[in-house]
């Protein structure tokens, strides 16, 4: 697994060898044998958040279903306003905001400090492209059409009967996901601070990178599901 | 690694390994797994090929539909776009989340939450899905866009309602009516030599968005004498896209 | 690439004293406390909370039995105008705009939502779960002892808004929030919003208990404790903190929809937008029956530990009841639909139904287990032993009376009645509080380092005991016979029951009075605990009364099993008073 590429190892500037922030200075909690188990058991949250992440969603994804059973002709006339292009476009900027991610866990694994923040920085640069995109031609055009949830909808030209159902769930769901993808950005960002800062993550001590590198993981899964569900299926 | 992997054979006399307290992993003093990055690139390279994947199946099919009227069962559509969007979640949980490489725990995890989820949408579903099979009332009436009852009821705080939440009489037609009634009328009321069918002619005409959905007139089959069933209904199992007017919004029903 | 290290207990300096010692002055202890990520302290600052709540929402239940004193009547009078008698609620307050019905549909609200989610839920996992599962598994802590005081303060915060809502005038949409009434109902007010709201809230502080709970189980249990040498309490804590894990974001994101079906009427659960009631109850459900669970099964939990201890025998049969909790933990996820038989489309219904009764068996597992634990054992009575055979008694009644409601025709005659409030609170109240109550009396040596009065104890039991059957077993007859819940008022064929049921809650209300100034009094006046006052073999027995700032002085390594009492002495305690049992040489 291991190629010559990835044998690399920062030694620590001066001013940050003896930092109690830097990753060679961290000591694992009182509670705990060692930092192996301390991170064994940080990652085991971590996924049992997942796991309530998801049933989250599967709120959603049960609305979906429910409704696009209920009333197909709406869902399918829904589906028809949206543009894949769009929707493919950030399902591969997620993608690879995902797989830079990834790498930053690699690098921080291999202590490669320098390609651990740029790939922490292009990860963010996705984030921003995706909530670009998101806000500029998709959710702000068709607010703008009226297409809206619920009450709010008020776009004249509706064929199909329940249409601002559709939308309700095309925001709630896109909506909470947006919101992950602030947060992950969020956590990803704090990382970055870090390291920068401090070089807090190394090859003792991920932990962090690895746990909101999950998190980014997650809202990668959520939208692989979600854009065929919006933009696909009719 | 400079830093320094430290054996602890200082605590045999404990009589217990104190980095595996309970005797689970003979190998405890395992390393973290590094996925190599050529390994990671082609797993990218294989997510982003099968969401063209994805999105090209979809195309086709429109494709297919509107240039020679070949309609795929519905859940074609379905179980293609799903069959691939599952497989692209293994790919990111295997190995960008390695899960491929962790503890068997994280992965039953997970696999616990998807059961929990399937029980979730299982249950749900086959309520909906035979709520009348018995007495029919316990099916209710699909009222067209809903009842509209209620809509009106007093804002939750008067400014917060005036900026924010709109509450809206629609008297007891839907809100996609409501909302389509509002702009005939404004339409109307800015045009007088117009009437009602101009409206329609207008409506269609912005409706519809021959662009992304060419429709019959650009249909292979129906220049050629054949045309889709009129009459094809949505059925939960099968999407139908309607191109015309829907029986639901019409405000003068021309069925008997 | 390893990254093990070790660091050991002596990279930090132990604070031998108890953990309830702190600085001098009275702000600087406030400070500690309210800075502190030690379990221990978080859960007394649990237990703390939650009592607050159990006497609010305790303070409602009472409003709705005297209400239910009188029925309310509209009389005629000879000179032909009306007047309407019974009204005691709004006599009372001096309500002029409110009627008695509409402070009754709050007060039973608030009792409903208080209880459910700001006590009832929190209360065993949070406060004696906190406390004592670390030590019962011999770890200094919880897993992410900063996520523990996280969830402490969202629980506040969460209540904050409960609270804020009760004082703004209340909620009278039940606790289920049922829409499209929820939507409606206070239509120009925000204090359904902030209920719900707070509801939303106090689902995070669950997830972070049930996470932390469930990594601490696994990854910190002291050396030589496996699997099947745990405490029976820390398997009915696992498995609540699986479902806590699992339904608790269901909830989350259905009050989450509620909210902004309210507030900006995005119709999924609203008929008016085309969208479906019943949705909302599925979405609903699927936590909330999962939840029950969360009440009871810690509170099964303690019903094993103080059984075995106060009759000093082994647990009959551990696996099954370990393995029990896990098979509730699992079932709780099949069943939710029995809440909406009426609702639902007729095959789900049999489903659910069939389904249901699946849960009578890791239930009934549990209960004969206990029962045969008692079989010969030498018991003692004193206040946790005297709970513990209640709740044999009251948790069987309500255990058994679910069986008729989960049974589809039954329970379309015996659904929304009396009978059915009867039977969750034999389950809730007559299992979880009188558990949870047992629970404090058992442990409350060790958190405090005080005993109680034993009589007083007994005596409060025996109290709250009597109590809760004359108000709740009532409700079984009523119920049969017609009464309908949520009512403000009957016909005068109840009127005698409802009598006897609001005498029996002020009893209820005499019994907690007195355990309440039992405690208190033992806070202040109370004989020193010993270390091992019953002769316990789990491991927080082994701790000081109050433990130490870190629990043990070493890591303790567990060689014997919980319930071994015929084969070991209890740590602290001295061998003849504890004699174990002759043993039959073996053979040569």
């Amino acid at each position: 697994m291991q190629t010559t590429l990835d044998a690399y190892d920062t030694p620590a500037p001066p001013h940050l060898r003896d930092h109690p922030k830097h990753w060679r200075n961290r000591r694992a909690g009182h509670h705990w044998r060692n930092h192996d188990e301390e991170f064994d058991a940080a990652k085991f949250g971590m996924w049992l958040f997942l796991t309530t992440e998801v049933l989250l969603f599967a709120g959603i994804f049960c609305g979906y279903a429910v409704f696009r059973f209920l009333y197909p002709e709406s869902w399918t006339a829904g589906s028809q306003h949206l543009d894949w292009w769009f929707g493919g476009a950030n399902t591969i900027i997620l993608l690879i905001s995902s797989w830079t991610v990834a790498n930053a866990v690699r690098c921080a694994q291999l202590n490669n400090q320098k390609w651990l923040k740029i790939n922490l920085i292009v990860t963010l640069l996705c984030a921003a492209a995706f909530v670009i995109i998101k806000l500029q031609w998709e959710y702000i055009p068709k607010i703008n059409e009226g297409k809206a949830p619920g009450t709010f909808f008020s776009y004249e030209f509706a064929q199909t009967t329940h249409e601002q159902l559709w939308w309700s769930l095309y925001y709630m769901g896109t909506g909470i996901h947006a919101l992950h993808v602030l947060i992950g950005g969020s956590l990803l960002g704090w990382v970055l601070y870090r390291s920068w800062k401090y070089e807090a993550y190394g090859p003792t001590e991920y932990t962090m990178v690895e746990n909101s590198a999950l998190y980014w993981h997650l809202v990668d899964l959520v939208w692989i599901f979600l854009f065929p569900l919006l933009y696909l299926i009719h | 690694m400079s830093h320094a992997a430290h054996a602890n054979n200082a605590h045999e006399d404990l009589g217990w390994n104190p980095e595996d307290p309970h005797g689970i992993n003979p190998h405890a003093h395992h390393g973290h797994i590094v996925v190599g990055w050529k390994l990671q690139l082609s797993v990218l390279l294989a997510l982003i090929f099968l969401t063209v994947l994805t999105v090209g199946f979809y195309n086709a099919e429109q494709w297919a539909e509107t240039a020679f009227g070949i309609t795929l069962p519905g859940w074609v559509n379905i179980v293609g776009a799903m069959t691939i969007a599952t497989i692209k979640a293994t790919l990111v949980c295997m190995y960008f989340m390695q899960l491929r490489y962790d503890k068997a725990l994280n992965t039953f995890a997970l696999l616990f939450c998807l059961f929990a989820v399937g029980l979730f949408l299982f249950f749900s579903i086959i309520d909906l899905s035979t709520r009348g099979w018995v007495t029919e009332f316990k099916q209710g009436e699909i009222v067209a866009g809903g009842t509209g009852v209620g809509l009106d009821s007093p804002p939750i705080d008067a400014s917060f309602n005036a900026r924010v939440s709109p509450r809206i009489t629609t008297a007891g037609v839907s809100i996609a009516t409501y909302r389509r009634n509002q702009e005939m009328q404004s339409w109307l009321e800015a045009r007088p030599d117009k009437e009602e069918k101009d409206f329609w002619k207008y409506f269609y005409a912005k409706a519809y968005k021959p662009s992304r959905h060419p429709g019959d007139e650009q249909n292979y089959f129906s220049q050629l004498g054949f045309d889709r069933d009129p009459d094809a209904l949505s059925t939960p199992n099968r999407s139908v896209p309607r191109y015309g007017r829907t029986d639901a919004l019409d405000p003068n029903p021309s069925s008997d | 690439m390893s990254t093990a290290e070790l660091s050991g207990s002596t990279h930090h300096d132990h604070h031998e004293g108890s953990y309830l010692d702190g600085p001098p002055g009275f702000w600087s202890r406030i400070w500690q406390w309210a800075t502190t990520v030690d379990h221990k302290k978080i859960g007394v600052m649990y237990l703390f909370a939650v009592m607050f709540m159990f006497f609010l929402g305790g303070v409602a239940a009472l409003a709705v039995r005297l209400e239910l004193l009188m029925p309310i009547r509209t009389e005629t009078l000879a000179d032909g105008s009306t007047v309407v008698t019974g009204q005691i609620l709004s006599s009372i307050l001096g309500a002029t705009e409110m009627s008695s019905n509409e402070i009754y549909n709050r007060a039973f609200t608030l009792h409903g939502a208080i209880m459910v989610f700001m006590f009832i839920v929190p209360s065993i996992p949070a406060s004696l779960g906190n406390f004592f599962l670390p030590i019962m598994i011999g770890a200094k802590d919880v897993a992410f002892p900063r996520l523990n005081l996280l969830s402490w303060y969202i629980y506040v915060f969460g209540s904050i808004f409960g609270v804020a809502s009760i004082l703004m005038g209340g909620v009278d949409t039940g606790w289920t929030f049922y829409t499209p009434y929820s939507l409606t109902t206070d239509a120009d007010h925000w204090r359904v919003v902030l209920m719900v709201l707070a509801a939303f809230i106090l689902g995070f502080s669950s997830i972070l208990t049930g996470m932390n709970f469930i990594v601490t189980v696994h990854k910190l249990r002291a050396p030589g404790m496996g699997w099947f040498d745990m405490p029976l309490f820390i398997w009915a804590l696992y498995a609540t903190s699986i479902i806590q894990v699992l339904a608790t974001p269901v909830i989350g994101i259905t009050l989450l929809l509620l909210i902004f079906e309210r507030v900006m009427k995005i119709g999924i659960f609203d008929p008016a937008m085309g969208g479906d009631p019943v949705l909302y109850q599925h979405f609903f459900w699927f936590y909330s029956h999962p939840v029950v669970y969360v009440m009871i099964l810690p509170a099964m939990g303690i019903i094993s530990e103080m059984l075995s201890i106060h009759c000093r025998k082994h647990i009959f049969g551990y696996r099954a009841i370990a393995f029990s909790s896990l098979g509730i933990a699992a079932v709780s996820f099949l069943v939710w639909g029995h809440h909406m038989f009426t609702a639902m489309g007729e095959l789900a219904a049999m489903l659910f139904s069939a389904l249901t009764f699946l849960v009578a068996i890791p239930t009934a597992i549990k209960v004969f287990n206990w029962i045969a634990t008692l079989y010969k054992g030498s018991i003692a009575i004193n206040t946790p032993m005297c709970y513990t055979l209640s709740f044999l008694f009251l948790f069987s009644i309500g255990g058994l009376t679910g069986l008729p409601l989960g049974a589809l025709a039954t329970d379309l005659h015996l659904h929304d009645s009396y009978f059915v409030v009867a039977h969750f609170h034999y389950v809730m109240m007559g299992g979880t509080v009188i558990a949870f109550i047992g629970g404090i009396h058992h442990w409350w040596p060790k958190m405090f380092g005080r005993m109680y009065n034993e009589k007083v104890g007994i005596l409060g039991c025996a109290v709250v005991f009597v109590g809760f059957n004359v108000t709740f077993f009532t409700q079984f007859i009523m119920g049969t016979q017609g009464m309908p819940r949520r009512y403000a008022t009957y016909v005068d064929e109840f009127h005698v029951w409802h009598v006897v049921s609001t005498i029996g809650s002020w009893l209820l209300f005499i019994g907690f009075v007195i355990h309440f100034l039992n405690f208190v009094h033992s806070l202040i006046a109370g004989p020193k605990a010993p270390p091992n006052p019953w002769g316990g073999l789990t491991l927080e027995w082994e701790c000081e009364s109050p433990p130490i700032e870190h629990n043990f002085h070493h890591e303790p390594i567990v060689k014997h099993g919980p319930y071994d009492f015929d084969t070991v002495v209890p740590p602290h305690c001295d061998p003849a008073e504890y004699p174990l049992p002759e043993r039959p040489e073996p053979r040569a």
